[in-house]
């Protein structure tokens, strides 16, 4: 079969630059560090790396979500504490007050301190978050949750939605909280002789200050069946608040494993193993090189040059 | 004569020939498909000299072209093949590296749209969050007009692609045809020059880059190229003559013609060269991937569109669209746009909310979700019924049945006349031929029983089975009469004040209506009438005595007895042509006349006095209205009923949101739902703790735990619920709604369009390389036949140079022989 010489450097040429192409590619994914360049390097793997970088993007949000839940959790946590702290001094001071030895005058100043206390519940149940959402509005976040109107009776003015908020897929965790969940109403049995029924948490603890401040023993002692119940129930939202943060903890802990199993997926995908990449560019080069060194041998090689 | 001179000098003019040829074949080592050529010798005619034949020296046979007809043509065909794959490798890339590109991808900008609805969903009432919300939607519905940009410019780029393909075609054409014209001048190809027909085979193999021909070759070497499946279809040269290929666009699809200035026909698809690659890509991948990105854009719209529309906005208003489509864009995905740039216009929250009583005794807590509900049996009114949009009036024979298998045919008829649905205004379904023991019943769907006459056991049972009945609806009688929900229902005659439409002399506009008094007219009064028992009319609101003159009643009679009650009614009775007409004083333009039924009235005394018994809606309804017809026991019959209304149904949930609702535990099993404004009880029915949920026209509340008795909870519409975020929930769900097309997410569904066009560029490359060899081996067949050789060639001067030096020599000899024999002399 006869090589006609165009057709020889032709070919010859079209090694070299073919190898030339390769050697670009594999300088460029060395200096990139990525097997996959542009999608069009490995078009079966451009659904797959587009499907886990959406995946690890929805794993970051979800994290991102569940941060804000820690912190809005924590502050509760903080202004849950302090209402527990101030409920317990309202309680001594109530037993202090029942005290049959003590005075109207002495009951009447523990009254103030009393009146001073639930003022700073009230003002614990009007807490704030990070982002000046009402922590215990419901959903009404914008409004103040424990409001007085002007017969100094204290409203709620929230609403008792409980929102929820994406934690994963499939996973939701509970968000805002309403406020009479957290400062709900008492439920009097008549034992201590008060009319048997409901009272909500500050007409309860007002009733409280103007039995202490009255000295009206019977009252006192009703009041002092509520804050039981209203330690009980505070107690009860900390400790549905604290398995909330623990359920956000795991979670977060779940997710960033989850990422991490996704990222080395991604990288076994579209990152360049250094080793194999160097190995394959050497040869590369030696090939090139071998290629160009023969191709000046072989197209020496003319039987013009042996004409004198 | 033959002599050695002769014979030198012929050899010397041969190999000078052979010698030039040589010289040429290496001259044209490098030009494009130049054919190697030969020169043949053969010896000259011998001479007889004495007995003996003496050669003459030699002679040039000719100079041959080295070609293989065969090579060429699969040259050619391998370079369809090969040039029709080129297009589908680049481009296929070039829609591979937009669609799965971070910065233009859709993946890229859906996740971030997912994600900032995720991350409002955690703070509804951040105006920033709500800002990147609308930020990210803008971006997603841009990302979608980039997209699809970039597939308008591929289309565009591909479509003047085939456009400079074809100009090539027809120049390329025009030459042959050219070639063809001189090749005319001799009779067979081997006289043709040899340049002329490698310019032919050159300039055929260039027309198979871009198409795919076929070619048949005539004796004198002309060539005859067409399109079609065989040489004779879509001919494009024969002869001197070409046709001009032109291109037509019809919906975005390339066709082509031939000739399309004089007699236009169809060519055939094209399928290889760059001219059919370019076209398999328009249709395999281009067309494809930009009609599932419209899809994909007119699924988001939709799918977005429907949950924002279920949300409220900051302000307590009802949610917009989210994205609009511009009808006039060329495609779905080019028009998507943001419809909505107000921050506060972002509907994050649920359209209703539960709210639990303070002061409940049980720490019950409830939750609210509204999915439209879907009841089975009539969802408007009987047949044709629903068609009665005014000034239309439609009527229906309906026929009374008991409706159960298995009972007594005659126990208690009754027919369905179907529903008037939340929103119908201003109904009217009377009962012009009604029978005697014939009865409408209005109920809703949750059993309570607004008109007609309290049911009996087995009518019950049939009415309360009918399929369009709430779940644990339960029959209930105390409505009746009542106004419920503070709707205006009744079953009698009425007429309103009259409007007396009035048009401007001048120009013909419409005025503002005259009004009249209240006139209400009714039919002939039937004879045999006797009697009309106390309480069975009311004539507006006074309930009217009994009649009974001891003879059969006549219209007179009747007047009379309706005047008895003027001064209560504020109505005159007056008799014309036997028929009574009841009318408002003059002056009186605010009050209307209703001829009601009363609680011991049948519809047949109604009609007796000549008035069309009817069930009126004053209004709209508030609730889906279930009406009836009860038929006397014992008879089995038909009856005609007339259908007029003024606006069909309305939008239920928003009805809905109209309407505050408390559902009140009056046991631990037992409840009501009251809604509130009016104090009517919607629902009264047992609660159920297992299953722990309620259901109320498409609202479902579940209980954290079972509720107590007294306990309270009521429902709004969420108008200032703006940290709630069920409508942003929804959405970033949206992200995992599986669609029905095969299951897939909007996000898979895109990606699973970047894997099929993955796998499209994938088998393109993988037949480019396959076509690549195939072509190769058809280049080196053809080079080994018609390249040139240069050590071949080296060889050939070699020899043709000894030859010629030789042949010299013989000249010489002869010379040299001649002085010898000269110097003898």
């Amino acid at each position: 079969m006869k090589i006609s010489t165009s057709f020889m450097f032709d070919r010859a040429i079209e090694r070299i630059t073919d190898q030339q192409n390769q050697l670009s590619t594999s300088q460029a994914q060395m200096a990139q560090g990525k097997r996959i360049i542009t999608p069009s390097d490995a078009p079966d793997k451009a659904a797959a790396i587009a499907r886990l970088r959406g995946e690890i993007d929805r794993q970051q949000g979800h994290a991102n979500t569940l941060k804000v839940a820690q912190e809005r959790f924590s502050a509760e946590e903080t202004s849950l504490s302090s209402v527990t702290d101030v409920l317990i001094r309202m309680k001594e001071l109530g037993v202090q007050a029942a005290n049959g030895t003590l005075g109207t005058m002495d009951r009447k100043a523990v009254a103030a301190e009393l009146s001073t206390l639930r003022d700073q519940v009230l003002s614990l149940a009007n807490s704030r978050d990070d982002t000046g959402n009402y922590l215990f509005s419901g959903t009404r976040v914008n409004t103040v949750p424990f409001s007085e109107n002007p017969l100094g009776q204290v409203l709620y003015q929230g609403d008792q939605t409980q929102t929820s908020v994406p934690a994963g897929a499939e996973r939701t965790v509970a968000y805002t909280r309403s406020g009479t969940d957290v400062f709900s109403r008492v439920i009097r049995d008549g034992s201590t002789g008060a009319t048997p029924g409901t009272a909500s948490f500050f007409d309860a603890m007002d009733q409280f200050v103007d039995a202490v401040e009255g000295s009206q023993p019977q009252g006192i002692q009703t009041g002092l069946a509520d804050l039981g119940q209203m330690i009980d129930n505070i107690s009860l939202a900390q400790a549905k608040n604290g398995s909330d943060q623990s359920v956000v903890r795991l979670q977060l802990d779940v997710i960033s494993d989850t990422n991490l199993r996704l990222k080395s997926s991604l990288s076994d995908i579209e990152d360049l193993d250094y080793a194999t990449a160097l190995a394959n560019m050497n040869k590369r080069v030696l090939s090139l090189q071998a290629t160009m060194s023969s191709f000046s041998k072989v197209t020496e090689l003319n039987v013009f040059d042996y004409l004198r | 004569m033959s002599d050695l001179l002769t014979i030198g000098s012929s050899g010397i003019t041969a190999y000078q020939r052979a010698l030039a040829t040589v010289s040429n074949n290496i001259a044209n080592i490098s030009t494009d498909g130049y054919s190697r050529q030969n020169v043949s010798l053969s010896a000259g005619t011998p001479q007889r000299m004495g007995g003996e034949y003496l050669g003459t020296g030699t002679m040039l046979d000719g100079i041959r072209r080295q070609y293989d007809a065969f090579a060429q043509s699969n040259l050619r065909n391998s370079n369809s093949a090969l040039q029709g794959q080129e297009p589908m490798v680049s481009y296929v890339n070039r829609v591979i590296n937009v669609m799965g590109d971070v910065s233009i991808g859709l993946s890229s900008a859906l996740n971030q749209f997912f994600s900032s609805a995720r991350d409002l969903a955690t703070d509804p009432a951040s105006s920033i969050r709500r800002s990147t919300f609308l930020r990210d939607a803008d971006g997603l519905a841009s990302r979608f007009r980039q997209l699809d940009a970039q597939y308008e410019l591929l289309d565009q780029e591909t479509s003047q692609a085939v456009q400079n393909d074809v100009g090539k075609v027809n120049s390329l054409t025009q030459q042959l045809a050219q070639i063809n014209r001189q090749f005319t001048r001799h009779l067979r190809v081997d006289d043709q020059p040899s340049e002329l027909v490698d310019q032919r085979d050159r300039l055929l193999t260039e027309l198979s880059g871009l198409t795919g021909i076929k070619t048949r070759f005539e004796v004198n070497g002309s060539v005859v190229v067409s399109l079609g499946d065989t040489v004779d279809q879509g001919v494009l040269v024969d002869g001197g003559v070409s046709r001009e290929v032109a291109v037509v666009e019809t919906d975005g699809r390339l066709s082509f013609v031939t000739d399309p200035y004089g007699d236009t026909k169809a060519l055939p698809n094209i399928l290889s060269g760059t001219i059919g690659g370019a076209l398999a890509f328009r249709e395999h991948v281009l067309g494809p991937a930009a009609s599932s990105l419209d899809e994909l854009a007119t699924r988001l719209t939709q799918e977005a569109n429907s949950i924002h529309q279920s949300g409220i906005d900051l302000q307590g208003r009802l949610g917009l669209n989210l994205f609009e489509i511009k009808p006039n864009a060329r495609g779905a995905a080019a028009g998507v746009t943001l419809a909505i740039t107000d921050n506060n216009r972002v509907a994050a929250a649920g359209q209703f909310r539960v709210i639990d009583n303070e002061l409940n005794t049980s720490s019950a807590e409830s939750r609210i979700s509204y999915a439209p509900p879907s009841y089975g049996g009539e969802t408007n009114l009987y047949k044709s019924l629903a068609q009665g949009l005014g000034p239309q009036i439609t009527s229906e024979t309906v026929l009374l049945s008991t409706g159960r298998a298995g009972a007594a045919l005659s126990a208690s008829p009754v027919a369905s006349l179907g529903v008037a649905p939340v929103g119908m205004t201003d109904l009217v379904l009377s009962l012009p031929d009604v029978q005697a023991g014939q009865t409408l019943q209005v109920m809703t769907r949750d059993g309570r029983q607004l008109l007609g006459t309290a049911l009996s056991p087995d009518q019950r049972g049939q009415i309360m089975g009918n399929p369009g009945m709430e779940e644990g609806a339960n029959y209930d009688s105390t409505s009746l009469g009542s106004r419920f929900l503070g709707m205006d229902l009744m079953v009698g005659a009425r007429a309103p004040v009259q409007q007396i439409a009035r048009f401007d002399p001048n120009d013909g506009k419409l005025l503002s209506p005259t009004l009249a008094p209240a006139t209400l007219q009714g039919r002939a009064v039937a004879s045999g009438l006797n009697l009309v028992p106390a309480g069975a009319i009311k004539l507006n609101g006074v309930t009217l005595g009994e009649l009974n003159t001891g003879a059969p009643l006549t219209a007179t009679d009747i007047a009379s007895w309706l005047n008895g009650y003027s001064s209560t009614t504020g109505v005159t009775a007056s008799v014309l042509d036997g028929a009574i007409r009841l009318d408002r004083p003059v002056g009186n333009t605010t009050d209307e006349v209703r001829l009601e039924l009363g609680a011991a009235g049948e519809a047949v005394q109604l009609r007796q006095l000549g008035f069309d018994p009817a069930f009126h809606l004053i209004g709209a309804a508030k609730d889906d209205l279930l009406v009836f017809v009860t038929g006397s026991p014992g008879t089995t019959s038909a009856v005609d009923v007339q259908a007029i209304f003024k606006a069909g149904a309305g939008d239920p949930k928003q009805a809905l949101r109209d309407q505050a609702l408390e559902v009140r535990f009056t046991s631990a099993s037992e409840y009501q739902i009251v809604e509130t404004a009016s104090n009517s009880v919607v629902a009264e029915r047992s609660y159920d703790s297992n299953r722990g949920l309620i259901r109320y026209r498409g609202l479902t509340l579940t209980f954290s735990s079972a509720p107590a008795a007294g306990d309270r909870f009521a429902i709004d519409a969420n108008r200032d619920g703006v940290g709630n975020n069920e409508a942003m929930l929804a959405m970033s769900d949206l992200e995992n709604k599986k669609g029905a097309d095969g299951e897939l997410t909007l996000s898979e569904s895109y990606l699973d369009r970047v894997n099929q066009i993955s796998n499209l560029a994938q088998q393109a490359q993988i037949s480019r390389d396959a076509l690549q060899v195939v072509f190769k081996q058809a280049q080196e067949a053809r080079d080994g036949v018609a390249g040139v050789d240069l050590n071949e060639e080296a060889a050939d001067l070699v020899r043709f140079q000894q030859a010629y030096q030789a042949n010299a020599k013989v000249m010489q000899v002869a010379g040299t022989l001649f002085d010898t024999i000269l110097q003898l002399g």
